[in-house]
């Protein structure tokens, strides 16, 4: 496919509904970049991850966010910066806003977990089963029904929202890889709904999704 | 945290990775049995782990790893039995011991240099090893020849399992037993780890988060390096995210035309979207590569090629000192003769096995001394002359 805006072959492509249109973009990496998107630069993830520690100048970082220090181990994320490590499992709580876009960046884009997970912890795994077969498009979608989305709504007070959106963030990977552009659109809204209901529901809690003992509140085996 | 040292588990009778025997035997994953053997010597997959509620390695006090350690061992001595497995305390090694170990890909050379508590478990088939305090906590691995990625996934998994303990869908957590358990880690009733349902299973390098699994393959690639194609296979596999080391993984170089290519995405995908795209799209396509060019060679370069092999053969048959670097690269070039129906009279197992046995520790233990360099360069050039003798 051509570029929308030269003759290059188009390696971004952007699928949006608006008011209840689709539109689509298909751009080459550098009108893409002209156009303001962030272009994943390919390379090696260590190199990635060392050179995005050395650049990064955002005021988070250079102010407070380097100057912080995880509660349980006192490292900081100056510290995390020179060697890139991290010093124990609360520091992705405790550094979670650094290091969202750094792992994106230096996962390709991948920023949240799919996959196995504990086996303690598998009443989430079927709940997200579950949940991942109601949402799923049942072929066509049909509108005639006139009934929007009632049983979702019952299942989802039951599910744990972290659950859910890796649910659906696995669907939209189909959705793209499968190049069916129309239901990755969908469900991108629906995670963009998702993720702000479960960020109000986090409060100050940062990831409170992090699990590091079996004694987390509210998250008894449905 | 309990500080009644935990006994490690026991060796099956008969069965040290280390010892002469075992040496002797080479290692299992380059027996060049699986599939597509002729390109893919070994598939390896590795899983890295931390328990919940412990510092990482690098900023854990001595107390804290000894804990881990302890933890872990109590863990391993639980499903010692099934997995067969083999306790080796390393900060109680010698340093040849710990080399062979290395040469045999079983621990890594970071593992292989501290003195703080740490160590690895090994099966009775050397296809599992579990190293302890290594960058994580714990670092899982499974290592089998040929291409045989999606086995060692399973095997892997199923460990990972055993290890975590639990039942299925357990309402009682782990820490509710936590004077058996022996602390926010877990212990001999199942392994608590640490795991969060945003970035998946956490470790100490944000690399390795998510599925903390990396997938790799040890390629013989001499025919692409011939053609002078490897620098195209390598800004290809960097453009796709993959790491491309040498023979001994991490930082080191190429030699003889061995390369170990592995994922370096962790976070986003799923293990089998892992497997699914690095064993049966990106290997494939490497395999093709390798055995075009190799084709290609034969019918249009056949007396080069030929003249290569050979005098590989006769330098290895015929020289009197050898480096370990020699050895390596001549031995590969006399597996692509082999490979090729180029020479008949060496069998490849036997050249699988030198590229091992030549290495320092592996010559020191077969030949049951120890050596400076330059003995080991004589020592090394009569392994090899008796072992492809006429």
């Amino acid at each position: 496919m051509k570029c929308q805006k030269c003759d290059n072959e188009a390696t971004v492509h952007e699928v949006m509904i608006k008011g209840g249109k689709q539109v689509e973009k298909h751009l080459c990496e550098i009108c893409a970049k002209a156009e303001g998107f962030a272009v994943q630069s390919k390379g090696q993830v260590a190199t990635l991850l060392t050179q995005f520690l050395a650049t990064q100048v955002t005021p988070t970082a250079q102010g407070e966010g380097v100057r912080s220090a995880c509660r349980s181990c006192g490292t900081t994320y100056a510290q995390f910066r020179a060697t890139g490590d991290l010093g124990c499992p609360d520091c992705y709580a405790a550094f979670d806003a650094q290091l969202g876009p750094l792992l994106e960046r230096a996962h390709e884009g991948g920023g949240r977990h799919v996959g196995k997970v504990p086996k303690r912890l598998a009443h989430l795994q079927r709940a997200a089963m579950t949940e991942a077969s109601e949402l799923a498009p049942k072929t066509p979608p049909a509108p005639s029904t006139g009934a929007p989305s009632g049983p979702v709504k019952a299942t989802r007070t039951v599910v744990d929202p972290h659950v859910q959106l890796a649910s659906l963030r696995a669907q939209l990977q189909g959705a793209v890889a499968g190049e069916r552009y129309e239901d990755a659109a969908r469900l991108r809204d629906q995670l963009k709904t998702l993720e702000s209901g479960a960020n109000e529901a986090q409060g100050e809690a940062g990831i409170a999704g992090q699990v590091q003992g079996p004694n987390r509140p509210g998250e008894q085996p449905t | 945290m309990s500080d009644t040292p935990v006994p490690p588990p026991p060796p099956p009778p008969g069965f040290s990775p280390t010892s002469p025997a075992a040496v002797r035997r080479g290692a299992p994953w380059l027996r060049g049995t699986g599939c597509h053997a002729d390109v893919v010597v070994s598939s390896r997959v590795r899983l890295a782990r931390n328990l919940a509620g412990t510092p990482f390695v690098k900023k854990a006090s001595r107390e804290h790893r000894q804990r881990v350690a302890l933890i872990a061992q109590a863990r391993l001595q639980a499903v010692a039995s099934t997995e067969k497995l083999a306790w080796v305390d390393l900060s109680a090694c010698s340093q040849l011991d710990r080399t062979l170990l290395v040469e045999r890909h079983l621990i890594s050379k970071e593992l292989a240099r501290g003195e703080d508590p740490r160590g690895v478990a090994i099966s009775h088939d050397e296809q599992i090893s579990i190293m302890v305090n290594e960058e994580d906590h714990l670092r899982l691995q499974v290592i089998r020849s040929g291409l045989e990625l999606s086995e060692a996934l399973a095997q892997i998994d199923a460990l990972d399992d055993r290890l975590e303990g639990t039942t299925l869908g357990a309402s009682v957590p782990i820490l509710a037993d936590a004077s058996v358990a022996g602390g926010p880690g877990g212990g001999a009733s199942g392994l608590n780890y640490a795991f969060s349902p945003k970035y998946g299973y956490l470790t100490a390098c944000p690399t390795n988060v998510g599925t903390g699994l990396r997938l790799s393959v040890m390629l013989h690639l001499p025919a692409l390096k011939l053609t002078g194609e490897m620098e195209k296979m390598r800004r290809a596999a960097r453009d796709m995210s993959l790491a491309v080391r040498g023979y001994y993984g991490e930082s080191s170089e190429a030699v003889g035309d061995f390369f170990q290519i592995s994922n370096q995405t962790t976070l986003g995908k799923s293990e089998q979207a892992l497997l699914a795209t690095f064993a049966q799209e990106i290997i494939p396509q490497v395999i093709h590569y390798e055995r075009e060019a190799r084709r290609k060679l034969i019918e249009k370069r056949r007396r080069m090629v030929e003249d290569q092999v050979l005098r590989a053969l006769g330098a290895l048959r015929y020289a009197r000192l050898l480096t370990p670097e020699e050895a390596t690269t001549l031995l590969s070039q006399v597996r692509l003769g082999i490979l090729a129906g180029l020479i008949t009279d060496v069998p490849e197992q036997t050249v699988n096995q030198l590229i091992l046995l030549t290495q320092p520790a592996h010559l020191q233990r077969v030949l049951g001394r120890e050596m400076d360099q330059g003995e080991r360069r004589e020592a090394r050039a009569d392994l090899v002359r008796q072992q492809l003798s006429v």
